[in-house]
């Protein structure tokens, strides 16, 4: 398992070599690449900022892990996150699950993304060519 | 006469245009003092918004619950990075953290 908030992702290649080398029970390997949309309905998306509690949310991510790993019996997942300034298009989360088979990968990734946009002490900042707001979670 | 630490995020710490704080407060205050008295008199610029941030409020007035505590919001309250509630006694040393709803991804 491996977690990482920081103004920079690895390298999806590292990080799917990374993930293959913790178990050769691995099968498949699948991965959500969160990236910074252009547009927000009829605005122009020029940045977002991210911040995060730094301590907390690593162990949140874990525990969504921990939970994956009862749940759907995957092998090993890596959550990683930015914090800081992020451009349009450019990657802002990876979030990688390795599994047996591809059922249960495919299965917990959807889950785990929508906990980690849920569940997570990690906050945006949307500034477009109009206004600046922060999106929370409803 | 405890000493606290506070932190802010997201909009909080925008509103507020401070990271982390300290408060000296009274023996036996709370956080529902933290929130309502301390916080809103150092920033009294702001202090409506900040009410009206973080608690439901009708007409400016902060609802109550039945017993008398104020109503949050979608807001998380810390105690050194535990999950805490309004009526929690502040001690030496605690921080508390103010975390806005969130959204990552």
């Amino acid at each position: 398992m491996k977690v990482k908030l920081s103004e920079k992702l690895d390298s999806l290649d590292s990080l799917i070599s990374e993930l293959k080398r913790t178990s050769d029970e691995i099968g498949g390997i699948a991965v959500f690449v969160g990236a910074v949309r252009g547009t927000h309905g009829d605005e122009r998306v020029v940045r977002l900022e991210y911040e995060a509690h730094e301590t907390l949310a690593p162990k949140v991510i874990e525990k969504i892990i921990e939970d994956s790993r009862a749940k759907h019996g995957i092998i090993d997942a890596i959550v990683e996150h930015r914090v800081g300034p992020a451009s349009v298009g450019e990657d802002v989360m990876y979030v990688l699950i390795a599994s047996k088979r591809r059922r249960e990968a495919f299965h917990a990734l959807e889950e785990m993304v929508d906990r980690i946009k849920n569940e997570v002490p990690i906050w945006k900042k949307e500034i477009t060519d109009k206004e600046a707001y922060w999106v929370e979670s409803p | 006469m405890p000493t606290v630490k506070v932190r802010y995020f997201g909009r909080l710490r925008e509103l507020l245009d401070v990271k982390t704080e300290e408060y000296k407060v009274k023996d036996s205050a709370s956080i529902a003092d933290l929130l309502l008295e301390y916080i809103p008199e150092r920033h009294g610029e702001v202090s409506e918004t900040w009410k009206e941030t973080i608690f439901r409020t009708v007409k400016g007035e902060i609802l109550l619950k039945k017993d008398g505590t104020p109503l949050l919001r979608n807001y998380l309250i810390l105690v050194g990075g535990k999950s805490s509630h309004l009526g929690y006694e502040l001690k030496e040393g605690d921080e508390i953290a103010v975390l806005p709803p969130f959204g990552g991804g």
